[in-house]
Parts: structure tokens; C-alpha cells; sequence
């Protein structure tokens, strides 16, 4: 279970939406996306998501969810090379490394 | 504003703040798929020119620090593409930080040449193709601009921009979005290890 489904099932307990669901996770992810990269999307198409307006209770709700999906898909992304990551042993670990001038392509 | 509207945008902080709703649900698809999603590339004709993060080229110089031999590789940009834009000041000297792209093929020779089994190259192919080997960075093939390949995050090197725009270079790949999500996790890991356990000096005596 990632940190982000426990803390879920925590919330979910409690009949609340997510007050400390942030606080696990958003140390780590606050390093890896707070850097604003470059895109080749246009302004306007930026523009689209956040000019929706709070016309009705669902729209909000429904954007802010698919945002949290994709925040938990992330966070899953970043859990599973976390906790699977593994090292080459130390000869396979020597096979690449010896000679890798000559590896280049 | 409430505790709950805080925290929703607490995490807009950390999401792409670029893409269109549609992209967003493209992007959580694909993301969804992760680690079997082999699915990296975009295919636009408008981004091959441009030096983006995360990318594939051929025509990167790379110095062999013990003998000061040069070699023209591949390799993959590991410089922020703001970093590297071609609007940069020519008079400023930056250089784009690149790790050269090793053949997974020829790896794989090589741990047969050490004596390692099929199953224990497999076993170890398996580990890289699902990103769980740290200092590696595994990147599929593409319609035949390369072969499945590595980089080693542990191996960058730096090329002067301005020499990089004007000597004969060739676009490889461009990453796509979810692509570039694994990538820049991975980057994150590999530097970035707050969450290690292990203490950083020893306390004085």
C-alpha cells in the first residue's frame, strides 16, 4: 500500500476529503515538480483548465478529483521505483562500467 | 480558504500546469500503464529541432577524462530545457549536461561474457526495462533512430551549448509526456534521496 492509499483510508474513516493527505507526500513531490519545464503547449491550451469556473458545486469537484488521480498516479510512479529499487551486482555492475567508452553508440 | 481548498492546491503545485483536460487524462492514462507502458515517444515534426530535456540526439562530443580522447555519441539531455534554450545569451557559457546512450544489446553481451545465465540476464534486463535500477534510465526503441538503450545517470557530461547548436547534430527521440514524468521521477530518486536513512556525517565524539 503506498503512502498516499493509507493516508486515503485514513481520511476516508474519518468522512473528510483530504486535510493531511498533502503532508507524506508533497516533501518529496515538492522537489521533483516544483521545477516549471519548458512546454511547446500553447497559452491558450493552458489556459482551458483553469478559466472553468465554479458555476456549479460538481464541475469543481469532478476537475479537482481528476487532479488528484493524476497526483496519485505520480505518486504511485514515484512509490514503486522507490520501494522495487534494486542495484546491479557487483559484476554485472563491472561489466558495464569497465570499458564504457566503448559502449557508446 | 477552507483546510480542503488548501490542499487542492497545495497539489495543483506539483502537477503540470500546461496541459489541457484532455492531456491530463492522457497523461494519467499512460501513467496508469507504468512499469509495462513502453509507449515514450512523440512523433512531431515542429519539436525536432528543439533541445528539450529528456531527449535524444546524436552529435554530442563526450572527453574521456583519463586519456582526453573525444568521441561524437548519442545521448540523452539531462539539462532543464529552459537551461538550454537557444534564447540564451550567446555570450554566456552554458552547457548542456547529456549522458550518452549505451546499447542494451551490447550490455547484455557483455554479462554473457562474464558467465551470467539467461535467466539471471533476464532477471536483471526485467529490473532495468521497469526503471527499478537507480543509476540507470531505460529507453525502448524507436522506429529506427535507436535500439533499446541506457543511460547511466552516474555518467553525464557537458557540451558547450553554443558549439552543440552549430555542429552536426541529429534529433533522436523526443519524449513524451509520461515519458518524461518517469524520467524526471527517476532524476528525482537518483539525486535527490531525502528519504534515505543513512546519516550524513557522524556525531562528534
Amino acid at each position: 500500500m503506498t503512502i498516499l492509499e493509507q493516508k486515503k483510508q485514513e481520511l476516508e474513516a474519518r468522512g473528510t476529503t483530504g486535510s493531511t493527505l498533502i503532508a507524506t507526500t508533497a516533501l518529496s513531490l515538492a522537489l521533483l515538480f516544483a521545477q516549471y519545464s519548458y512546454s511547446p503547449v500553447t497559452v491558450d491550451d493552458r489556459d482551458v483548465k483553469f478559466t472553468l469556473t465554479e458555476g456549479t458545486v460538481s464541475q469543481p469537484l469532478s476537475l479537482r478529483l481528476s487532479e488528484m488521480d493524476l497526483f496519485d498516479q505520480i505518486n504511485r510512479l514515484y512509490d514503486d521505483m522507490l520501494k522495487n529499487q534494486v542495484e546491479l551486482d557487483a559484476d554485472s555492475k563491472r561489466a558495464l562500467y569497465k570499458n564504457l567508452w566503448d559502449l557508446y553508440t | 480558504m477552507s483546510p480542503e481548498t488548501d490542499v487542492f492546491e497545495q497539489i495543483r503545485l506539483f502537477l503540470p500546469k500546461y496541459l489541457t483536460p484532455e492531456q491530463t487524462k492522457e497523461l494519467y492514462s499512460e501513467l496508469s500503464k507504468f512499469p509495462d507502458n513502453k509507449a515514450f515517444y512523440l512523433f512531431r515534426i515542429d519539436l525536432r529541432d528543439q533541445l528539450l530535456q529528456g531527449d535524444g540526439w546524436q552529435g554530442f562530443i563526450a572527453i574521456d577524462f583519463a586519456t582526453g580522447a573525444r568521441k561524437t555519441v548519442s545521448g540523452v539531455i539531462l539539462s532543464n530545457s529552459c537551461d538550454i534554450s537557444s534564447e540564451n545569451r550567446e555570450d554566456l557559457p552554458v552547457n548542456v549536461l547529456f549522458a550518452p546512450l549505451i546499447g542494451l544489446a551490447k550490455y547484455m553481451d557483455r554479462l554473457r561474457e562474464i558467465g551470467k545465465t539467461a535467466i539471471q540476464i533476464e532477471s536483471i534486463v526485467g529490473n532495468i526495462k521497469k526503471q527499478r535500477v537507480t543509476s540507470l534510465f531505460y529507453v525502448p526503441d524507436c522506429q529506427g533512430s535507436i535500439q533499446e538503450s541506457i543511460i547511466l545517470l552516474n555518467d553525464i557530461h557537458a557540451h558547450p551549448l553554443q558549439d552543440f547548436l552549430t555542429c552536426d547534430r541529429t534529433s533522436l527521440f523526443t519524449l513524451n509526456q509520461y515519458a518524461f514524468y518517469v524520467f524526471l521521477i527517476k532524476l528525482s530518486i537518483h539525486f535527490s534521496r531525502f528519504q534515505e536513512d543513512i546519516q550524513r556525517f557522524a556525531d562528534a565524539a
